[in-house]
């Protein structure tokens, strides 16, 4: 059971660390590297290929840092694995509908649903 | 004073680095240390993330899609909305930082650690402790 904790704990947190390479380093080094400076970030492929490239780069960094942090708790044994699972994915869907109302420019609710994601992501 | 987005870009880039640095530092600090300063290091870290998002948001205030710093470009109603969520964000980052170091006052006062000593730093104890005793079975003799 120990084992399974440091297990799963580590790949959450790995996950929350990719997430956001993939959709935030990588095409800060692309707009940098690759295109021109005075390009848009969120005209790199895997962004513009998002229906809203601005929620879709807000809610990486958001949801890495979410995922990573419920990681590290799942790794230390601060939360059974099941239930850290459980606040994780629920703590990742608040910050995605936070993100979605705010595109719809509903910003009452998206503030509403966000502090719900930080008051699970505090547990 | 002109705007080099290079700059902006890599330094952005290394607080997110440096931020999961730290989560993987305070998990394992949290296989290490137990009882309630682990509890004082959840709730600091939790101002940290807040922290850290705030500064995303910053980001998105003075540069795509607010353009705060660009005049010409600038989407002042974004700028402005984006403005309160930074400070909302601020404020409990910082909330979290006062109750984690609260709780870690609170604890250490009330279970103050005995001290613990390195092996080089008990080995020159246990050679003063014999020293004195050596001496003080001299001067009775």
């Amino acid at each position: 059971m120990y084992m399974d904790a440091h297990r799963v704990g580590l790949v959450v947190f790995a996950v929350g660390v990719i997430d956001v390479a993939l959709m935030v380093w990588m095409p800060l080094a692309w707009k940098y590297l690759v295109s021109s400076p005075s390009s848009e970030l969120v005209s790199f492929p895997l962004l513009a290929a998002s229906p809203n490239p601005l929620a879709t780069w807000l809610q990486s960094v958001f949801v890495g840092v979410i995922l990573a942090v419920r990681g590290a708790l799942i790794y230390a044994k601060r939360t059974r694995v099941a239930s850290g699972l459980v606040l994780s994915a629920l703590s990742v869907f608040f910050t995605l509908s936070s993100m979605l109302s705010f595109t719809f420019q509903n910003y009452t609710l998206s503030l509403i649903l966000f502090l719900l994601a930080i008051l699970l992501f505090a547990v | 004073m002109e705007i080099v987005p290079l700059f902006f870009g890599i330094l952005g880039s290394f607080i997110t680095i440096i931020f999961f640095a730290t989560v993987w530092y305070w998990m394992k600090y949290n296989e290490v240390e137990n009882g309630e300063m682990r509890k004082a290091a959840k709730w600091k870290m939790t101002g940290y993330s807040l922290l850290l998002m705030a500064t995303w948001f910053m980001c998105g205030m003075v540069a795509y899609p607010g353009y705060a710093l660009r005049p010409e470009k600038a989407n002042y109603e974004f700028a402005i909305t984006i403005s309160y969520i930074v400070m909302i964000l601020l404020l409990l980052g910082f909330i979290f930082l006062f109750l984690g170091q609260r709780k870690a006052y609170l604890t250490a006062r009330a279970n103050p650690n005995p001290k613990t000593f390195t092996l080089s730093q008990t080995s020159t104890q246990l050679h003063s402790y014999s020293l004195t005793h050596t001496q003080r079975a001299h001067t009775q003799c």
